[in-house]
């Protein structure tokens, strides 16, 4: 700033310093100070840059001897560093400050550029690792997957379509069925029905007990009698008993057959005690088929409680007589295919303990059919097929 | 003739009468004496019985923009140097760069 000596006290300066200020804030205007006393520009070249001093110096070459000190002022005020050193008197007072000045400038711009080189590649090392780390878009195919290789020590070579297919299937089928074969299902609440009757509530053994034994009549026969044999037979049993005297001799180990000669057509509901029927003419071929069964009541047992002895007698006695019908309608169909043949004569008897059915034969079944059986059986355990039909 | 002369007040005379500064180029400035007296070279010439004194003729070898504005700071200063003077307006804003150094040149003759 511009010393005013001619200033007044109120604060009104003198124009030399208007005029000091003005040339000041207009330095790089100014293109020469030739003429200019150096007392009055002293305080505008110290104001001054260097460049700008170094051509007003070139401008004005009288002024360049009388510019050490402002040159030392600019060394004071750029170089701090050296100027510190310089007043810890490391080192003489340089002849020019002018040259001192533009050494350290140059050795300023040494150390920047150092310094610039330094940061750039830091910075380049950075973006250069940022970059790294960055997505890449790129054309080029991803490099091929690694072949997994089998745990079961199968090789990784390239399979054909059908080999692919041939694995994906039985990975399929692993996964499909090994759950299957972890645990095996829970078996089902009677979700099917089985041939035997189902058991009492007083969950009797079906096996007979000790009982006396009733003869039972059950089968029918074919029997192949002769005229003349039938007809002596006949005239001997005129009557047939009555259901009177069955349910009286309830012992009766006799059988006692009422025969009936169908003419063409098998018989019909047959009951367990008919009345006598008038013997009907003996036809010529001498086949006579047995239908008509009597059935005697067994003796009533004292151990057993009386309801279940009647539920199972209405449940076994309808049995027989349905197996009757049945085969008597297999007999029938197969007379008329011409299948039929003489059997034996002996009447099929069964002992069975009184109270129990007499065993059935087992069902025909078609081979093709099989009873519901779970998945958690052996297939041993199924029932085993009938041989023949 | 030994006792002295008193010498007329001419300070007092000066303040009233006009003086008249000229530029090379043509330029006339009429100012009062108590204005022109500011500068101190001014009131020397106009004090010491110089031709200045005689004729109240200033010849200004500085061009008729600088002797203007030399004037008009002279003027500037007449008014606001009195004391108690408040509010004083920057002269520096009604300097021109392009005549500062000049200006300032001047300044420095006409001491002001």
């Amino acid at each position: 700033m511009p010393i005013d000596n001619k200033g007044t006290n109120n604060g009104l300066r003198s124009l030399t310093w208007y005029c000091q200020r003005v040339a000041i804030n207009h330095l790089d205007s100014i293109c020469s100070v030739e003429g200019l006393p150096f007392p009055l520009i002293k305080c505008i070249l110290e104001a001054c840059s260097a460049d700008t001093l170094l051509r007003l110096e070139q401008a004005s070459p009288t002024i360049q001897s009388e510019t050490n000190e402002v040159w030392r002022k600019l060394c004071e005020n750029t170089y701090k560093q050296f100027w510190s050193d310089y007043e810890l008197r490391r080192f003489e007072e340089p002849k020019s400050w002018k040259a001192t000045f533009f050494e350290l400038r140059v050795q300023e711009a040494e150390k920047f550029r150092q310094l610039g080189a330094k940061l750039r590649s830091q910075r380049a090392e950075h973006e250069e690792r940022r970059k790294e780390k960055e997505v890449k878009y790129s054309g080029l195919l991803p490099p091929p997957k690694r072949q997994r290789t089998s745990t079961w020590g199968q090789s990784s070579a390239p399979k054909t379509l059908f080999e692919k297919a041939r694995s994906k299937t039985a990975q399929i089928q692993k996964g499909v069925y090994a759950a299957t074969r972890i645990l095996p299902p829970m078996p089902q609440y009677k979700n099917y029905s089985t041939m035997l009757p189902p058991r009492t509530v007083s969950a009797k053994p079906l096996l007979p007990t000790s009982r006396p034994a009733v003869t039972i009549p059950v089968a029918s026969t074919l029997l192949k009698i002769t005229a003349p044999a039938l007809r002596s037979q006949m005239s001997l049993t005129t009557s047939a008993p009555s259901p009177a005297s069955s349910s009286s001799s309830p012992n009766r180990s006799s059988s006692s057959i009422a025969t009936s000669i169908p003419s063409s057509t098998p018989s019909t509901s047959p009951t367990p005690s008919t009345p006598a029927t008038t013997p009907s003419p003996i036809p010529q071929s001498g086949i006579i088929t047995v239908t008509k069964i009597m059935v005697p009541k067994p003796a009533p047992r004292t151990s057993p409680p009386l309801d279940t002895v009647s539920k199972r007698q209405r449940y076994m006695d309808p049995v027989l007589p349905q197996l009757a019908r049945k085969y008597a309608r297999r007999e029938a169909v197969m007379r008329e295919r011409g299948l039929d043949k003489p059997s034996s004569t002996s009447t099929i008897t069964q002992t069975i303990a009184s109270g129990s059915p007499t065993p059935k034969p087992p069902p025909s079944r078609k081979p093709d059919t099989v009873l519901f059986m779970p998945r958690h059986r052996a297939s041993s355990q199924l029932p085993s097929r009938p041989t023949a039909r | 003739m030994d006792q002295d002369v008193e010498m007329p007040d001419k300070g007092a005379e000066l303040a009233e009468d006009w003086v008249c500064m000229t530029s090379p180029d043509g330029f006339t400035f009429l100012v009062k004496g108590k204005v022109a007296v500011v500068s101190g070279t001014l009131k020397n010439s106009l004090t010491s019985g110089l031709e200045e004194s005689q004729t109240k003729l200033i010849v200004m070898t500085e061009r008729g923009v600088v002797a203007g504005k030399l004037v008009e700071y002279l003027a500037h200063k007449s008014i606001y140097e009195k004391e108690g003077a408040t509010d004083i307006p920057d002269f520096a804003e009604r300097v021109a760069p392009e005549i500062a150094l000049e200006l300032l040149m001047a300044a420095d003759y006409y001491e002001v």
